[in-house]
């Protein structure tokens, strides 16, 4: 019993990552399910997932097929249709962020699916059925997108053999069967990395206008951007960032690679890692506000809230 | 002193060096090619097995189809547009020799594979290779359960594996 406490507190277990299948963008535009909005005059173009869900048999159908072989697997799929419930269920206020100065966070849906499902890999599924003469055949694609860095991590396409009779969904459930082996070989080898070498994510940070320092100010006898710096060399897992850009009023963090889990044996996430370099910069006397967008990007913004 | 001597000069040319090189059939000699697109967590392939006999048994077809899937995987089928797979171990077969010799020890491995068409074989599915025969056959793989049952005996990792 005690060895097994004692192990359960020196090994905690690493949250494992949650995956949702969403339609691809190309699918939902092919098949009019988008909504459409109007940002800086230029009108864009969004999923719709719901309307996609609600109207798409095959789509549900694949999305069993995959979400059967994917628990067979150790990892039940995240169900989308109950996650874009929840979201529904948000008032205005929570949907859309604004900074206390006014300026505004975009977000797409896709972007808010991510933040809320929390799930840190997006199978995004699409098909086309291939006509020639009486014959027909389905090109399938699946592309495994990190939702913290929107790499993809594994993929794979493949077009099945050409019918003159099968019906649809029997297509998809094959192209899945087909497809879906190979595809989570490719997601074992991104697993094991994630594993042994952290979550990547991309921090920035920024200094509001009004600030009465920047990045280049000294702090004892060293300037704050090497303070941050440093913080971050202690803090990633076996000290792997890359320091993208720096000036006196920015800095940027990319493939910085956290822990899957905190000193306590909680699941880490990119909020709760910068909250370290926070706390850390108001013990310098330093006043900054944290954001995120989606799950993998954070912005340290330095001088105020 | 003679006699000894005679003896040992008689040992050395009927006692083998090596107590392992006195030949042996190895423990699977065979090919498996995708068939048909099965239900999610099986596959469905053509098993072609290399023997001296044109006849084989059901055990030797289940035996090979496990190790054939484990170590050699299965190839493509390119005319059919079906997706080959990796083998599920990744190592050879010397390094899990006591492994199999126990888990072909109990009858449960039978489960693991199907043989399809119930045992038939189809026309083509016997060919004359040099001086052994290749003997094809239709075998529907477990691979759902097979891989189970690996994961737990701690053979390969489960996708799971570290979270």
């Amino acid at each position: 019993m005690v060895v097994v406490w004692v192990w359960a507190i020196a090994y905690p277990q690493a949250k494992k990552p949650t995956l949702m299948v969403v339609p691809s963008d190309y699918y939902c535009q092919q098949h009019g399910y988008y909504m459409s909005s109007v940002v800086d005059g230029k009108t864009e173009r969004y999923p719709d997932y719901q309307k996609a869900l609600q109207n798409d048999f095959e789509l549900n159908t694949a999305i069993t097929v995959m979400g059967q072989i994917m628990a067979d697997r150790g990892f039940p799929l995240k169900l989308l249709e109950q996650e874009i419930k929840t979201i529904n269920e948000q008032d205005a206020e929570d949907e859309m962020l604004t900074s206390k100065s006014g300026g505004e966070i975009a977000e797409t849906p896709y972007d808010r699916l991510k933040k809320k499902a929390k799930c840190d890999i997006i199978l995004q599924l699409g098909w086309k059925i291939n006509h020639f003469g009486p014959r027909y055949s389905l090109t399938f694609n699946l592309q495994g997108i990190d939702a913290y860095t929107n790499k993809q991590i594994a993929a794979c396409q493949g077009t099945g053999e050409p019918t003159y009779s099968a019906e649809l969904p029997i297509l998809i459930e094959e192209s899945v069967v087909n497809n879906l082996e190979t595809f989570n070989y490719q997601l074992q080898n991104h697993f094991n990395d994630m594993v042994a070498n952290g979550r990547e994510v991309t921090v920035n940070i920024k200094r509001w206008d009004n600030a009465v320092f920047d990045l280049e100010t000294e702090f004892g006898d060293r300037e704050l951007g090497e303070i941050i710096e440093d913080w971050m060399a202690d803090n990633t897992v076996s000290g792997r960032f890359n320091t993208v850009d720096a000036t006196e009023n920015m800095m940027v963090f990319q493939q910085v690679r956290i822990p899957l889990y905190d000193e306590r044996g909680r699941a880490n996430d990119t909020r709760r890692w910068c909250r370290g370099l926070v706390n850390m910069l108001k013990g310098l006397g330093i006043t900054s506000k944290l954001t995120t967008r989606g799950l993998g990007q954070a912005s340290i913004i330095i001088g105020g809230k | 002193m003679k006699k000894i001597f005679l003896t040992l000069l008689l040992a050395l040319f009927v006692i083998p060096f090596d107590g392992h090189s006195k030949s042996k059939e190895p423990p699977f000699q065979c090919e498996l090619e995708m068939a048909e697109i099965g239900k999610a967590g099986s596959v469905v392939a053509k098993l072609w097995v290399y023997s001296k006999n044109k006849k084989i048994n059901d055990e030797t077809i289940i035996k090979n189809a496990i190790l054939g899937i484990c170590f050699n995987g299965v190839q493509p089928n390119e005319s059919r547009r079906m997706r080959g797979m990796r083998p599920l171990i990744e190592g050879v077969y010397e390094d899990y020799k006591d492994y199999f010799e126990n888990f072909f020890s109990s009858q449960d491995y039978q489960r693991f594979v199907r043989i399809g068409l119930d045992g038939y074989a189809e026309q083509g599915d016997l060919i004359k290779v040099k001086k052994q025969y290749k003997v094809g056959r239709i075998v529907v793989i477990h691979l759902s359960d097979l891989r189970k049952r690996l994961e737990d005996d701690n053979v390969i990792r489960s996708l799971t594996n570290g979270f």
